[in-house]
């Protein structure tokens, strides 16, 4: 994966280079926690980034464009049959690529998040934020534009569901 | 360890692991790399813009005199009548949401339906789509239908093998088959057409395999003797390019009918099954033949800047119907089928609406 090439003159400014240099290997995180193949996640993590450049006008001037950005590879992540008119570039990678073994990875970390990838939707997403950039709930409801209470009910079903998974046993402390 | 020590453990390595790795570091010096040839290709692209202009504008009147004579032109049509089926992208979600519109672009309605992909039933009574909304661990993709104003939806899942997933498709004229594009994210060797039973989506049957390639949208002549599709390979240029193909229904008679690279994803059959219209790299509409001949652009100019995409026909053959705009927003216009006649149907700003489907029925 490498920087989008940039589509033309008077493209984003240089803050956009220190916002990909930032984010991108958080983001990819998120994207292989959440897909378990390196090589979408990689694909998801470029498209995500080309999309931010191509409307960096607009998301330069949140106060979070790194909140967006992980809000859409959280939802191209889950999306396994992501499809978009017109850029079939995504799907015909996503179906023919071989799945990426990631040898340095140990079996316990893969089969955590595999289990996080078995969760629902939004379990996973909302476990995944919550586990691979220890983000506070307030911050995670506010990358997936949710409701706190809601994060916390997809936290605390998808802690117990991981807990039975992984037999590690009940959760009883609160998340922050 | 408890459950919050084993994840932030996991954690921890993954982006280790994933932060550290040669790739990543090469990236920084690509980042250099591409900000100098954007600089460079600032100066090359204005020189190349104005010469493909000038060379555009003369095709196009060249072209537009030798298609005038065509003896195969569709001839005009009166005003038109019918529904219109489009998506409009959610980019933050990465998902579609359907509309209905008249056919002159009035009265825009919400169906309420987040789907990959809706195309009108044969009879315009309801819309086959995605069932997005039912994927998930433990459920394959699968076709659904809803009524015309979005309402009451009806998965067609009896088949029940949760390898494989069928996405986008299309119904027969005769609406008893649906023919659908097969895939499994365990493995490419399930790739192919697959057409089930439009009542329940049961009786699988694979007409065409095509293990390592991607399978989009196949679709049903007007007889519902044939299908057209999009496939694409490793190593076609430029990105996300494919071809068309053809193929009867009993999987026998496979052809090519544009060059590999030639077409981007969608396509339309006429409604009297003469011609295919599809999308051109980039953005120019395409006819051709359904045995692949007399391939020719359509004689139309569009806005600088702008290109089209998904076109598909009216009715009565008399207009295609298309989306047109940028990379990032577009709108759905129609142009007659001789070229002439373009005319924008909807007016949403800085929305990206796309893959238009038209019915001759009115809406109640």
């Amino acid at each position: 994966m490498h920087q989008p090439e940039r589509p033309g003159a008077g493209g984003p400014p240089a803050i956009y280079d220190e916002f990909f240099a930032r984010e991108r290997d958080a983001v990819l995180g998120l994207a292989f926690a959440l897909t378990g193949d390196r090589g979408v996640a990689e694909d998801i993590v470029q498209d995500a980034f080309l999309d931010a450049y191509r409307k960096w006008d607009r998301i330069g001037t949140y106060d979070q464009p790194e909140a967006w950005v992980r809000r859409v590879v959280a939802n191209m992540s889950v999306s396994a049959f992501r499809r978009r008119r017109g850029e079939l570039r995504m799907l015909t990678q996503l179906r023919t690529r071989q799945t990426h073994v990631v040898p340095e990875i140990s079996a316990s970390t893969l089969a955590f998040w595999q289990a996080v990838r078995s969760l629902p939707k939004r379990q996973a997403q909302v476990a995944a934020l919550f586990y691979l950039e220890d983000r506070p709930i307030a911050e995670v409801a506010r990358i997936l534009q949710m409701a706190e209470g809601t994060v916390k009910k997809h936290l605390h079903d998808g802690r117990r569901a991981l807990a039975q998974k992984l037999d590690v046993g009940e959760v009883n402390d609160e998340p922050r | 360890m408890n459950l919050d020590e084993r994840g932030r453990s996991a954690g921890h390595e993954l982006r280790r692991v994933l932060g550290g790795t040669e790739r990543f570091g090469a990236g920084v010096e690509l980042e250099r790399l591409h900000a100098e040839r954007a600089r460079r290709a600032r100066h090359q692209r204005w020189r190349a813009g104005v010469v493909a202009a000038a060379i555009s504008v003369l095709a196009i009147a060249v072209l537009a005199a030798v298609l005038r004579d065509r003896s195969s032109a569709v001839p005009t049509s009166p005003a038109p009548t019918g529904t219109i089926l489009y998506g409009r992208w959610d980019p933050d979600t990465q998902h579609s949401r359907w509309f209905t519109a008249n056919a002159d672009g009035t009265d825009v309605r919400s169906l309420g339906v987040t789907a990959t992909c809706a195309r009108w039933w044969p009879d315009g009574s309801k819309i086959l789509i995605t069932n997005d909304a039912a994927f998930g661990p433990g459920h394959p993709l699968r076709p659904a239908t809803v009524r015309s104003d979005g309402s009451g939806l009806q998965p067609l899942d009896a088949t029940k093998d949760p390898s494989l997933n069928l996405g986008c498709g299309d119904v027969s004229p005769d609406g008893r088959l649906i023919v659908l594009e097969g895939f499994s994210q365990a493995g490419q060797e399930r790739n192919g057409i697959y057409v089930v039973r439009a009542s329940d989506g049961g009786g699988l049957r694979r007409i065409v395999a095509t293990p390592g390639r991607s399978i989009a949208d196949p679709a049903f002549s007007p007889d519902g003797s044939r299908i057209a599709f999009f496939t694409t390979k490793p190593g076609v240029s430029p990105p996300g390019a494919g071809a068309l193909f053809t193929l009867d229904l009993d999987g026998s008679g496979l052809h090519r009918i544009t060059p590999w690279g030639g077409a981007f994803l969608d396509q339309g059959w006429s409604p009297d099954g003469s011609w295919i219209a599809y999308q051109r790299p980039y953005g120019v509409i395409t006819l051709v033949h359904p045995d692949g001949s007399d391939r020719h652009d359509l004689p139309v100019a569009f806005p600088p800047g702008l290109g089209a995409a998904n076109p598909t026909w009216s009715p009565d053959g008399g207009w295609i119907i298309f989306s047109l705009g940028n990379n990032e927003t577009a709108n759905i216009y129609r142009v007659r089928s001789d070229g002439t006649g373009l005319t924008q149907v909807t007016s949403q700003p800085d929305v990206d609406e796309q893959t238009p489907f038209w019915t001759s029925e009115a809406r109640t």
